[in-house]
């Protein structure tokens, strides 16, 4: 039996380092998600370890009732993979990065990843606006005057 | 319309590090970008009989420790660290020096043992608190005083057997502190104390008989 009391440091450098290219951070892409969702078609790794993407790439995901299931994004693990590099289709697998439901892996020491997603981005907004018309038209079909606030537009 | 999100992640360390990303804001397995270390400096331990390991941890707006253990089933410390990190309490992974490591800025750890929880009957105690005239001491029946802390962090651990009478006693005679104390049975996983109230006087806080194949966390924080 042994007891171990924690060494603290703080650091410069973190361990593992996420950011995103451009100027958005990824603590500021996260707290965006609830208002925009992903809906992930595609990803591309690419990375500087090979043994990298030869491993396990789960990604998380719960359902209506509100149980987690865990599903392999690689959906085995390639023995011949010889590229360093790896693009997976992901349409029919319904990932969608909202918030919740998140990627789970290993990092692999001293390595780099790169990780492409190619999604939709979908808000409440897109919702309404293809839900039909908005409110404003809808007000004009209502009083049958189409061109109600055309007469506006100079004006403004 | 299809938009391309750019990640770039490394790696600087030289273990094997669980990651989780996209999660929600308070997700303890998303490490990213996080700089705090915990090391835990396990490289000399050899693990004979153990199969148990023990970690206190606590958010870090939280006042008191908690204490979570889980069994790893035995081996080495790859098992160890596997079943921390089913505990969700952050991503723990050993380093090139056999040391356990976890970097983290939302939640922080404190002290983590590696026991067997039948055959090894011990008190483990943690002491961690501030406040002037606040002491604690634990007796091992009546007469031999293991341990006696004024103020401070401390920690350790001493051997019991089968019958031993443990007394925890809390000094604390016009401290006027609000203060965590517990006694913790690691081997049927459940509290035989475990109270906080506000410290202003001379007290025995908990006393217990050691029961066959049962070891003990005794806690004072505040």
């Amino acid at each position: 039996m042994a007891t171990f009391t924690p060494t603290i440091t703080n650091n410069s450098i973190p361990a593992i380092s996420n950011t995103l290219t451009g100027t958005t951070t990824y603590s500021q892409f996260k707290n965006s998600l609830g208002q925009y969702n992903y809906d992930v078609n595609k990803i591309y790794l690419n990375t500087d370890t090979l043994v990298q993407i030869q491993g396990n790439f789960q990604y998380s995901k719960y359902d209506s009732s509100g149980n987690q299931n865990l599903q392999s994004v690689l959906s085995t693990i390639d023995p011949f993979q010889s590229q360093n590099s790896i693009y997976i289709e992901t349409k029919d697998k319904s990932l969608v990065i909202d918030g919740r439901d998140f990627f789970r892996f290993k990092m692999q020491p001293n390595t780099s990843l790169q990780i492409k997603l190619y999604s939709e981005r979908i808000s409440n907004a897109d919702t309404l606006d293809a839900n039909g018309i908005n409110n404003f038209k809808a007000l004009e079909y209502a009083s049958d005057k189409y061109d109600f606030f055309d007469q506006y537009k100079d004006i403004l | 319309m299809i938009e391309i999100l750019n990640f770039n992640i490394q790696n600087t360390t030289s273990g094997i590090v669980p990651v989780s990303f996209f999660g929600n804001n308070s997700d303890p397995m998303d490490n990213s970008n996080a700089t705090t270390q915990y090391q835990w400096n396990t490289s000399s331990l050899v693990i004979n009989t153990e199969n148990f390991v023990s970690i206190q941890f606590k958010s870090k707006n939280d006042s008191f420790y908690s204490l979570a253990n889980i069994s790893f089933g035995g081996g080495n410390l790859i098992n160890v660290v596997n079943a921390l990190n089913t505990l969700n309490i952050g991503a723990f992974f050993l380093d090139a020096n056999n040391r356990i490591n976890n970097y983290n800025d939302n939640i922080q750890y404190a002290n983590l043992t590696i026991y067997n929880n039948v055959s090894n009957t011990f008190v483990n105690y943690s002491f961690s608190y501030s406040g002037f005239g606040l002491g604690a001491e634990i007796l091992k029946n009546a007469v031999s005083q293991v341990i006696t802390t004024s103020p401070s962090n401390t920690s350790g651990q001493f051997n019991i057997s089968v019958g031993n009478n443990i007394v925890l006693d809390i000094v604390g005679f016009g401290v006027n502190k609000l203060t965590n104390y517990f006694v913790f049975n690691l081997s049927t996983n459940s509290y035989l104390v475990n109270k906080t109230e506000v410290i202003n006087t001379d007290f025995q806080a908990a006393s217990f008989v050691a029961q066959a194949n049962c070891s003990y966390l005794i806690g004072v924080q505040n």
